[in-house]
């Protein structure tokens, strides 16, 4: 029972974290590939915020959290958000690379590739969040509370605008609305929730280090929405559950862990290739990334 | 100091075959090809799997004809892709991806993630001049630097192959109207430059050690070559020798570890400064769209 809780809470902050890339990804057709730079934000600001000698509440930590990635994702939004396609995704490649550089490098913030173990228990008011099923309750909070705001966000106006730039830019800017500040805001709002799904992350896992934020994270996130569908909201949900509990039935193959671990990147691999090729727009997913199957 | 500049030619050269082989895929397809990692990754291992029972020669040649074997039904669907004017670059990029990390993790789980050399006597035998040394495989990784350098220039200038790939790179769709092999053509260009890319991998085994994820720094760093090289070969040469030089000057008065953010921040610093320039390379591609 207290694996599937382990499954269950990974499937959560995972799908949280497909919930925020498909703003991006299936709404504004901005292909990111910077997630675990923000979701390592707020693992590392809950982490060295609780952790410290002066330890702050944990709430106050993922609000830190969300400040330092907000700052972080209008930067590199601005800078960014230039460009589209494929040289946005190198835009924000290479701010993960940067960042994960920075996390690996400066050991006196970060401790460098030892990591920072025993991060506390997340305590909110007089309550100590120590048992798998009181973070499995907060994980799908968190959820929940993620796909509600990004339904009221994506069936609002300003939804329809996203989509409308995925499909047209020009004629959204032609009708006198301001796009750049439309993309930024939206990339800015996806790094606020994977922050507080990092600083969930970091509180159960209570370690982390640097290797968990690496591209291939990024990687993940983004197969996860690719995978489920880009541009619905139950898509990366189900990107989540079948990334994350599809690999775990190779545990009854009996195979070691380092071999897991591969195959478990092979089926993501395979995965992707496949969707690309057959089903470019996932599983439940209505946008395409080819241009000429839209609209 | 000399020395220095040395290392940072021969580094350079390490990766100008990698960078002219993105640099030509980008120009005809208009994605930026992972699958060139995995080629840099795949074919030294297979070299090395065939040397203990071929020798060299005859299992440099095995080892190409099987990744070029291996990787012709995605370069063919790739081919066919751009062939049918799709714009379909977020596609293409995310399919190589989606091979890149198969053929990491195939290998790691092969061969393990240990690093393997593959020759050690040729990193041994030294060249000594007045003004540096440097050992046998790295005069071969100059060597096969120029050589590509001369291979893709006369291709993409004097042949009618790289007139043709001019002509898709410029726009696709006319050029199918005036008949045009685009499918051949772009076959040839990934073709080429999987043999420029695999040769550069196998000498970067010999230089150093192969290990499953060797590919990828030296895509990312070519990557950051073509994007400010912009849509010349000579841009790409100048910004690939300065971009290394920078590195090497970086990791001798600071550290190794901060190798690849230099490239990735000399990328953000030309794409802030002038994104004209990052733009220019698809600026040519709008007809198809």
């Amino acid at each position: 029972m207290t694996y599937l809780c382990h499954i269950l809470i990974i499937l959560n902050i995972y799908a949280s974290l497909g919930i925020a890339l498909n703003l991006l990804v299936g709404y504004t057709g901005l292909l990111s590939l910077s997630q675990a730079v923000f979701l390592g934000v707020g693992a590392y600001s809950t982490a060295l915020m609780t952790h410290s000698s002066i330890p702050c509440s944990w709430p106050l930590s993922i609000l830190v959290g969300i400040g330092i990635s907000s700052i972080m994702a209008l930067i590199i939004g601005a800078i960014s958000l230039r460009f589209r396609d494929d040289l946005f995704a190198i835009a924000t490649f290479s701010f993960q690379v940067i960042i994960y550089n920075l996390m690996q490098n400066l050991t006196g913030i970060t401790e460098g590739p030892l990591g920072i173990s025993g991060i506390p228990s997340p305590r909110i008011g007089c309550v100590v969040l120590t048992s798998y099923w009181a973070f499995l309750v907060l994980s799908l909070v968190f959820a929940i509370v993620s796909i509600y705001i990004a339904r009221r966000a994506v069936l609002a106006p300003y939804g329809r605008l996203l989509r409308a730039i995925r499909e047209d830019e020009i004629s959204v800017t032609a009708m006198a609305k301001n796009t750049a500040t439309l993309r930024v805001s939206t990339f800015v709002f996806a790094s606020m929730i994977s922050s507080i799904a990092g600083s969930l992350y970091a509180s159960y896992l209570t370690y982390i280090d640097p290797s968990i934020f690496t591209v291939q994270e990024s990687i993940f996130i983004l197969a996860i929405v690719i995978i489920g569908g880009p541009g619905r909201l139950w898509g990366p949900v189900l990107g989540a559950a079948l990334l994350v509990s599809l690999p775990e039935g190779l545990r009854l193959l009996g195979l070691p862990s380092s071999v897991a671990a591969n195959t478990r990147q092979i089926l993501y691999g395979a995965a992707l290739v496949g969707c690309m090729i057959w089903r470019p727009q996932g599983l439940v997913g209505k946008y395409s990334l080819r241009s000429d199957e839209r609209g | 100091m000399t020395q220095m500049i040395l290392n940072a030619c021969l580094d350079a050269c390490a990766i100008l075959p990698v960078a002219l082989d993105v640099w030509l895929v980008y120009r005809v397809c208009r994605f930026f090809p992972f699958t060139t990692s995995a080629v840099f990754t795949l074919v030294p291992y297979l070299v090395c799997s065939f040397s203990f029972v071929l020798g060299s020669g005859a299992s440099t040649l095995l080892a190409f004809s099987l990744a070029l074997t291996l990787l012709f039904p995605i370069g063919w669907y790739i081919a066919s892709r751009v062939a049918s004017c799709q714009e379909a670059s977020l596609q293409l990029f995310l399919l190589s991806l989606g091979i890149l990390v198969l053929t990491q993790n195939s290998l790691s789980i092969v061969y393990g993630s240990q690093p393997i050399p593959l020759d050690m006597s040729m990193r041994e035998s030294l060249f000594h001049f007045p003004f540096g040394s440097f050992g046998l495989s790295r005069a071969l990784i100059f060597l096969w630097g120029m050589m590509s350098l001369a291979l893709i220039s006369l291709l993409h200038c004097k042949t009618s192959l790289g007139k043709r790939w001019q002509a898709i790179a410029s726009d696709p769709e006319l050029s199918k109207i005036v008949g045009v092999s685009i499918k051949g053509a772009i076959a040839a260009a990934l073709a080429t430059g999987a043999i420029l890319t695999g040769g550069a991998g196998i000498l970067q085994g010999l230089d150093t050690a192969l290990t499953p994820h060797m590919g990828l720094s030296v895509f990312m760093q070519s990557v950051v070559v073509v994007v400010i090289g912009g849509r010349r070969i000579s841009g790409v040469v100048g910004v690939c020798f300065a971009m290394v030089f920078l590195q090497d000057l970086i990791a001798y008065m600071i550290g190794t570890q901060w190798h690849e953010m230099v490239a990735f921040s000399l990328l953000l610093l030309y794409m802030v400064v002038y994104p004209r320039g990052a733009r220019s390379h698809t600026s040519s591609f709008i007809g198809c769209q």
